[in-house]
């Protein structure tokens, strides 16, 4: 199976490096002397690539001219590397963009026009502006993506063969030299022998236009997912409510499922930082009933949680980290199952994040004699198996009522008992009670006990 | 004058013909004589169910233990805000799994918004919930609609004085207490007329057959009451 690459080129990099909301912003990003990308509303205003910094000033006094970072295109560049693996195993960022090795994709996601849509699409909903070709090597690629066409496999020869010297990645020299010697295009050079071709140009020219024409290729250092989930997005104009954040919040969750998913991994425990405009850090630890992989179950207990983040400051930036990871456990696949468990945890996470983590118990038998010991509401279910005991009611009443010395003064007729209860000599809390079910003067079962130290009577439960 | 056509409104299933035999999914509630009187045989399993009485701290579980207790559901069950705290060994002793039971604590200005959280999740199966005081119509509507698309049936324990108001909830019931039980009213149901108050005895035969361990002191007067 021959090669194939994708080359991805993202012409608002050094703009979205700066900050994901230069859509809505004017602004222009500079190399020194001249301004390299401008966003889409400087560009209404007559900004535009190749202008120089002083005419762009003069031109639109409001532009917020800003120079290149490099570090920070690098960064993206490797936030998008990981977007990138999803389509492809190999991933390479080179020549300020994306190279993918796209033909073992293809059993995955068909035929390159597939690959093509699927890439596109995907970049289309994240809002970034992305252009794309393919070729037999990296080098060809680019040739194609420069002249702003993407031909499939069966047309790479004939666009090549149209394809002029000076689109070249080469000096404006030896250009010049070649097409004295009367190559025009690479056709004519192509045609000419081997032996002529390397007389005539120095060997890092002539082995760049032998990649070009596919027969020879350069190696690539290929990307290497970190161990660790690890990114964040900045922003210009700092966001001053939940509303503003949700759309980069998902955009973040969403690569983190991806990151998850390429791993079959999934986590419990999400961190994210709200970096604010007054240098303050906000940390917002979210924790999951289980482990989950779907940004969904990440992004709806952080929306819940995200009221309390925003105070005196806008937030600039958002990083979301993820340290603990566990192998997914693959889902039941019942067809008769109304349900799916991840609905459950799903809920419970955000009821949690609203309400609180004590908000939501479960019943619970503890093997413990002391009837209130041995039922109690805890976050996380637990069941000792029941002895045969006497009839239990079904509401306990949390603070016993003092009923006084005698249950039939406060209108309490004795039923069925004494139900004798002493232990819990091996703690501070040691119970020596008698219980007995009774019937209120309005028919109602009620549960109480005789304190057999004190000889006073208590209410501690109802029979539904 | 123009005729407004009623028919998308009953195919919608906002509107009903009285009379006419409902095709909802209902659930026993366990009592022979309540099951007549609601139509179609039982609780509408994925509705709102609105419960006003002046007892909400004894008569609502007494109505609605039967109908959880015959439900073979596999999907969970919700206490919201019950009056007193849920006793694991009685859940067990009445046939139900408390590992299945959740109890939800929720102040009153989140109650609303967790309810029809959990109402709307596929993973509940009813819902039995107090501490509503004050419910707006278009909440009610909102929890209405969620039981309906996420096959839920929530009870909603509310005040007698709510039955002055209108509301959208599709079967709307009142619970008195009496001496020997406790009464109930459906006043609002789909697809059926009002029916009488039906009297419910309280289940008090068990108390005359005491566990083994157990002395029974039952006098003559008291066996009366029982029996």
């Amino acid at each position: 199976m021959r090669c194939l690459y994708a080359q991805l080129h993202f012409p608002e990099l050094a703009l979205e490096a700066l900050g994901s909301d230069y859509q809505i912003t004017k602004i222009a990003v500079h190399d020194g002397q001249k301004i390299i990308q401008a966003s889409e509303q400087a560009l209404n205003d007559g900004i535009f690539p190749g202008m120089t910094l002083n005419m762009a000033i003069t031109l639109s006094p409001l532009l917020n001219v800003r120079p290149q970072q490099p570090k920070k295109q690098e960064q993206l560049l490797y936030r998008l590397a990981h977007w990138a693996y999803q389509y492809s195993h190999q991933v390479a960022i080179r020549n300020h963009g994306l190279c993918l090795e796209v033909a073992k994709s293809e059993q995955l996601f068909g035929a390159l026009p597939e690959i093509y849509n699927a890439l596109t699409q995907s970049a289309k909903k994240a809002g970034r502006p992305m252009q794309l070709a393919f070729g037999h090597t990296p080098e060809m690629a680019d040739i194609f993506l420069k002249q702003g066409i993407c031909p499939l496999p069966n047309t790479f020869q004939k666009c090549l063969e149209h394809t002029t010297i000076e689109a070249c990645e080469i000096s404006q020299a030896h250009i010049q030299r070649l097409n004295n010697m009367g190559f025009r295009t690479l056709k004519d050079y192509f045609e000419a022998p081997g032996r002529a071709r390397q007389k005539r140009l120095p060997r890092i020219e002539y082995q760049y236009l032998e990649a070009v024409s596919g027969q020879h290729s350069s190696p690539l250092k290929w990307f290497e997912p970190p161990p660790l989930f690890d990114q964040s997005i900045e922003f210009f104009k700092g966001l001053e409510n939940e509303k503003m954040l949700r759309l980069p919040m998902e955009r973040l969750t969403q690569e983190a499922e991806n990151w998850l998913r390429k791993r079959q991994m999934a986590t419990s425990n999400i961190l994210w930082d709200f970096k604010m405009e007054n240098g303050h850090d906000t940390p917002l630890r979210i924790r999951l009933n289980q482990p989950e992989t779907h940004a969904q179950a990440f992004i709806d207990p952080s929306s819940l949680k995200l009221a309390h983040c925003f105070g005196v400051s806008p937030i600039i930036a958002v990083r979301l980290r993820i340290q603990e990871i566990v192998q997914t456990i693959p889902k039941r696949n019942d067809l008769f199952l109304k349900y799916h468990d991840s609905d459950r945890h799903q809920l419970i996470d955000r009821l949690k994040a609203r309400l609180g983590e004590q908000a939501i118990t479960t019943p619970c038998r503890i093997a413990d004699p002391r009837p209130e010991k041995a039922n109690q509401c805890l976050r996380k279910p637990q069941s000792a198996k029941m002895p045969i005991l006497s009839p239990r009611p079904i509401w306990l009443i949390k603070t016993p009522l003092a009923l006084g010395s005698s249950p039939e003064k406060s209108g309490y007729q004795l039923l069925q008992g004494p139900e004798r209860i002493e232990t819990g000599w091996w703690d501070s809390e040691p119970t020596c009670r008698s219980y007995w079910i009774s019937l209120t003067r309005s028919d109602r079962v009620a549960w109480i006990y005789q304190d057999l130290h004190h000889k006073t009577w208590w209410l501690a439960g109802w029979f539904a | 004058m123009k005729a407004i056509s009623l028919q998308s409104l009953i195919d919608d299933g906002r509107l009903w013909k009285g009379g006419s035999s409902p095709e909802i999914a209902i659930k026993s509630s366990g009592f022979q004589a309540l099951d007549q009187s609601l139509a179609g045989g039982g609780w509408p399993a994925h509705m709102l169910i609105e419960i006003l009485t002046s007892s909400p701290e004894e008569l609502p579980m007494q109505c609605i233990l039967k109908t959880w207790q015959l439900q073979q559901d596999e999907r969970w069950y919700v206490l919201v805000n019950p009056p007193y705290q849920p006793c694991a060994e009685g859940l067990i002793q009445a046939n139900l799994k408390p590992e299945q039971i959740d109890l939800i604590r929720a102040n009153p200005k989140d109650t609303s918004w967790c309810l029809e959280q959990m109402a709307g999740s596929p993973a509940i199966a009813s819902i039995l919930a107090w501490g509503i005081e004050k419910i707006r119509t278009p909440q009610l509507r909102r929890l209405q609609l969620a039981c309906q698309q996420a096959r839920t049936q929530l009870f909603l324990i509310r005040p007698l004085n709510a039955r002055a108001n209108a509301s959208p909830a599709p079967l709307r019931a009142q619970l008195h207490k009496i001496d020997s039980g406790f009464t109930i009213e459906i006043f609002k149901q789909p697809a059926a007329n009002a029916h009488p108050i039906i009297e419910i005895k309280n289940d008090l035969e068990w108390l005359l057959k005491p566990a083994p361990a157990m002395r029974k002191i039952v006098t003559q007067s008291i066996h009366k009451r029982l029996q």
